[in-house]
């Protein structure tokens, strides 16, 4: 890659710390480059640490790197989280008026009184923030005019005298650097290219976005970490739409109005986290049975129980698959990025409406609070599925009438969808029930009804599998005898794009596959690729490996899974290490490995 | 034009024949809402029926309307998301003392204090029936049941002054053992516009073998033709409502049946449409500006 820049800014929660990451990030897009955005808020509700990680490149990337290249400190709680990660080469840029870092061999270090500038010239010390932003335009050369754009952008509803403002703060700390300070780095910003049509989302905005795009009316949600955001987002849009969003007594509660939604004929939702999704299990039972299409969004968590709240964990797949008891058909889909959370979320109700069943997206917590610019969505081409409903005067034989009875599950069609009756109309009155059915919905428990309608239920999936499974799955398989295969999912999946990529600068034969949709499973699809590689290795941010299990379970593939837990995503690095211990150790074929192996006692050293 | 005929009760009940036992008060209360609804001239479909686990849980799949027979505990909200899905629907909760005041008692409150216009049918047996026996929230101390062989020593609940104290805007008690009473009160329940709650004494044959159809017969006393007219008076109501259980533990006294409370307010849809049009919401919006709010333009 020819231009890479990571911008780390630190500082106390409330002193905008997270703004300036935000006007950074804008900026860099104004000036026509991608950017992606890593926020990390404190535990507490006031002050604690909190900072913004921006990547800025001239082609799409899919991490927040390794580390970052320039770290900003407002305070010395920020420095010292950060300061075992500044290594000779890269650039500490602190506020001189409140703490006095330690010597680093290679450091660059530039002193900025960021405070003092703030309350002395500015006389406003709420503009810290700006001032900073100003100190790194000075010294990285920064687009200043896209950083004042977007300033403008943000505060000119309250007023020219508060933009003005912003300005002066900006420009005390750009003539600061200039008058006090010797550059002695070498990372710079290019100029700017123009602004392109692109819009920023956040993960969890992405999936609000997406789920309204595909026609999503009703939303039942319940407060939960790290999920709460995509009720936020969707809230007013969906009213907007003359819809509604319905704040629940509890997580049961959501699924169950999600479902009686549905039932009454419109597209409904929900989204949790883990614990809501365990306290979920019974319905999304019911939703299969009944076959009711519904929308259930996961943003994975630390688990089990309370786990880790705020942080990132791959440990839900499990749950999404297999989770309730008994069996139905149901998908599980997981996006590998922002972008790809909005198109998912409109797949996911696709699937559900196509299919009649629960659908379950998995994002994840460090992608709910991840920002990035992607082209604007044109939804004139995107396909919106519509579930199939009943019409009586298409339905010129009353095929689906017997003895006056509306066969909500009959048994003759060929790929077991039947049309659904939607209240108000007087030709298609029927029941649903969690009991096993006859083909008029009454109870039955014969054997043959039981098995034909489990075989009923179960060919939906096959017609999935047929019609719609391609397009989920990104091979990127340019080698026919790769050295490793490398199969992964959710954001593990983005950070090894990048890997995947330096490893093959560095003359390695790697081969990749990114599913999306994780269940149902298309075993020829995951052989086929395995063919092409010597190994597979499934990285993910769980202890089982589990995708590595569901794999194992539906392929005759033996992968060697690699498994990290400690709350945070891989970085590029991560997986870059994994391949090349396997690349020295070409005896190991299968197993579950974790960084104990990889870097024996120091693995604890990294975190 | 062809003639609207009349509806009859007939007209919603499903040919699937109840599989309650013989003597089972709930066929009593399948009869007064066939009736009810009969009366209010309400399509079959334009109801929706909804109910949880239990015996008196399988109503709706004896009904000629769209039903939706759920799972344990979750019949109110999801009756709440078919509300507010579809608005012009009548949504009704066919469910038992189990499903209601045990399993799913979490969901009533929020039902209640927000007005939801939806009608919550509780055939209280006070016991477990489908399983055969287990004393319920509702039993009466000293009940047996198999897994309380020794005679229950809980205190029971009372549903009227909970559905009171939760908001509920119509709250009434009736009697499977009469017709007339059970179909006017729940044709009053689903006219009221808001979250109504009726309380149906419709005891269980099989399995509670004290509170019997020959117990309730000369105990129940109508409260509104005992003068009980000022409906929307709470702290009268709640006065009512705590003499519901007298008679567990005193021979003479009596069952109060009829409304205990009515009272007219704003639902929990009237709110939402207000919300609605402050927003300027509509159907026709679309949706790509949702998406281009997102933009970065130039300034």
């Amino acid at each position: 890659m020819s231009f890479s820049l990571v911008i780390k800014i630190g500082g106390e929660g409330g002193e905008g710390v997270i703004s300036a990451g935000d006007f950074l990030t804008e900026a860099a897009v104004r000036s026509g480059y991608h950017v992606v955005n890593f926020k990390s808020f404190p535990a507490e509700i006031k002050g604690g640490y909190a900072n913004s990680t921006v990547r800025i490149s001239d082609e799409k990337l899919y991490s927040t790197g390794d580390g970052f290249d320039i770290l900003c400190c407002f305070n010395a709680e920020a420095y010292a989280y950060n300061k075992k990660h500044l290594k000779p080469g890269t650039v500490l840029v602190y506020d001189s008026s409140d703490f006095e870092p330690e010597e680093h061999d290679g450091v660059i270090m530039y002193p900025v009184p960021l405070s003092d500038i703030a309350k002395n010239e500015i006389k406003a010390y709420i503009t810290k923030n700006i001032v900073a932003l100003g100190a790194l335009v000075g010294l990285f050369n920064i687009p200043v005019e896209s950083l004042k754009d977007s300033i403008k952008a943000k505060f000119s509803r309250k007023g020219e005298k508060i933009v003005n403002m912003n300005y002066q703060a900006l420009e005390a700390g750009m003539k600061y650097v200039k008058e006090n300070l010797v550059k002695k780095d070498g990372f710079e910003f290019p100029p700017p290219i123009g602004l392109k049509d692109v819009v920023i989302m956040e993960g969890n905005q992405a999936v609000a976005k997406g789920c309204i795009a595909a026609g999503c009316e009703f939303y039942a949600a319940y407060p939960i970490t790290p999920a709460t955001s995509v009720g936020n987002y969707i809230v007013e849009d969906l009213i907007r739409k003359d819809g509604w969003l319905y704040q629940a007594e509890d997580e049961i509660a959501s699924l169950a109005m999600a479902i009686g939604a549905s039932f009454a004929g419109v597209k409904a939702m929900t989204a949790t986290s883990g614990p809501g999704l365990s306290l979920m299990s019974e319905l999304i039972g019911y939703a299969g049975m009944t076959e009711t299409p519904v929308v259930i969004v996961d943003v994975q968590r630390v688990g089990p129980a309370t786990g880790m709240p705020t942080k990132h964990e791959q440990g839900d797949l499990y749950h999404a698959v297999y989770g309730s008891h008994g069996e139905i058909p149901r998908a599980v889909l997981a996006p590998i990025s922002v972008e790809d959370s909005f198109y998912m979320s409109i797949e996911a109700f696709n699937l559900a409406e196509k299919y009649q069943m629960p659908v379950i997206v998995l994002t994840d917590a460090a992608m709910s609070l991840r920002a990035e610019a992607f082209p604007t969505p044109d939804l004139s081409k995107l396909n919106i599925v519509n579930r199939l409903i009943y019409k009586s005067e298409e339905d010129k034989e009353q095929k689906f009438i017997r003895h006056g009875r509306f066969l909500r599950y009959a048994l003759f069609t060929e790929d077991g969808i039947t049309p659904m009756g939607i209240p108000g109309d007087p030709n298609a009155i029927h029941a649903i029930t969690g009991l096993e059915r006859q083909e008029n919905s009454d109870p039955r428990n014969r054997p043959d009804i039981r098995t034909y309608q489990m075989n009923k239920r179960f060919k939906k999936l096959e017609k999935l599998l047929e019609e719609d499974y391609d397009r989920f799955i990104e091979i990127d398989a340019p080698y026919k005898d790769a050295d490793i295969g490398i199969i992964t999912w959710g954001l593990t999946a983005s950070i090894t794009k990048e890997a995947v990529q330096r490893l093959r600068s560095r003359g390695l034969k790697i081969n990749a596959m990114y599913p999306r949709l994780l269940w149902p499973v298309k075993e020829d699809v995951f052989e086929f690729f395995a063919k092409s590689s010597k190994r597979i290795l499934i990285p993910e941010t769980n202890y089982y490996g589990q995708l590595a299990t569901v794999v194992k379970d539906r392929t005759h593939i033996r992968p060697i899974s690699y498994n990290i837990y400690r709350g945070e995503p891989f970085i590029p690095k991560e997986i870059e290490d994994i391949v090349d211990f396997l690349m020295e150790n070409q005896e190991i074929t299968e197993g579950r490995f974790t960084p104990e192996h990889v870097y024996g006692e120091k693995a604890y050293g990294l975190i | 034009m062809e003639q609207q005929l009349e509806l009859q009760p007939a007209d919603y009940r499903s040919d699937i024949e109840p599989t309650w036992c013989p003597g089972c008060g709930d066929f009593g209360v399948i009869s007064a809402i066939t009736k009810a609804l009969a009366e209010l001239k309400i399509k079959p479909e334009n109801v929706v029926s909804v109910s949880g686990i239990g015996c008196s849980s399988r109503t709706p799949l004896f009904l000629k309307n769209y039903s939706m027979h759920v799972l344990h505990g979750r019949a109110i909200p999801t009756a709440i998301g078919v509300k507010l899905a579809n608005p012009d629907l009548t949504v009704l909760v066919e469910a038992g003392d189990g499903d209601l005041f045990s399993i799913g008692s979490g969901h009533n409150p929020h039902a209640a204090r927000r007005n939801i216009d939806i009608t919550v049918l509780c055939m209280d047996n006070q016991v477990y029936g489908l399983t055969k026996n287990q004393i319920s929230p509702t039993s009466r101390e000293g009940l047996y049941g198999s897994l309380t062989p020794f005679g229950s020593i809980d205190k029971p609940v009372n549903p009227i002054s909970y559905m009171l104290t939760f908001g509920a805007t119509f709250v009434a008690q009736t009697y499977a053992g009469n017709l007339k009473h059970m179909s006017e009160i729940i044709k009053k329940a689903i006219s009221h516009k808001g979250f109504s709650f009726v309380n149906i004494i419709s005891p269980c044959p099989t399995y509670n073998k004290v509170d019997t159809f020959k117990y309730y017969k000369d105990k129940t006393i109508d409260i509104n033709e005992q003068g009980h007219k000022e409906l929307d008076n709470l702290q009268k109501a709640l006065e009512l409502a705590m003499k519901d259980l007298e008679h567990y533990y005193n021979d003479s006294a009596k069952v109060p049946i009829g409304i205990f409370y009515e009272k007219e307010e704003p639902t929990y849809q009237d709110r939402v449409k207000e919300v609605k049009t402050k927003y300027k919401a509509s159907k026709d919006i679309n949706p790509q500006v949702f998406i281009d709010e997102c933009k970065v333009l130039p300034v």
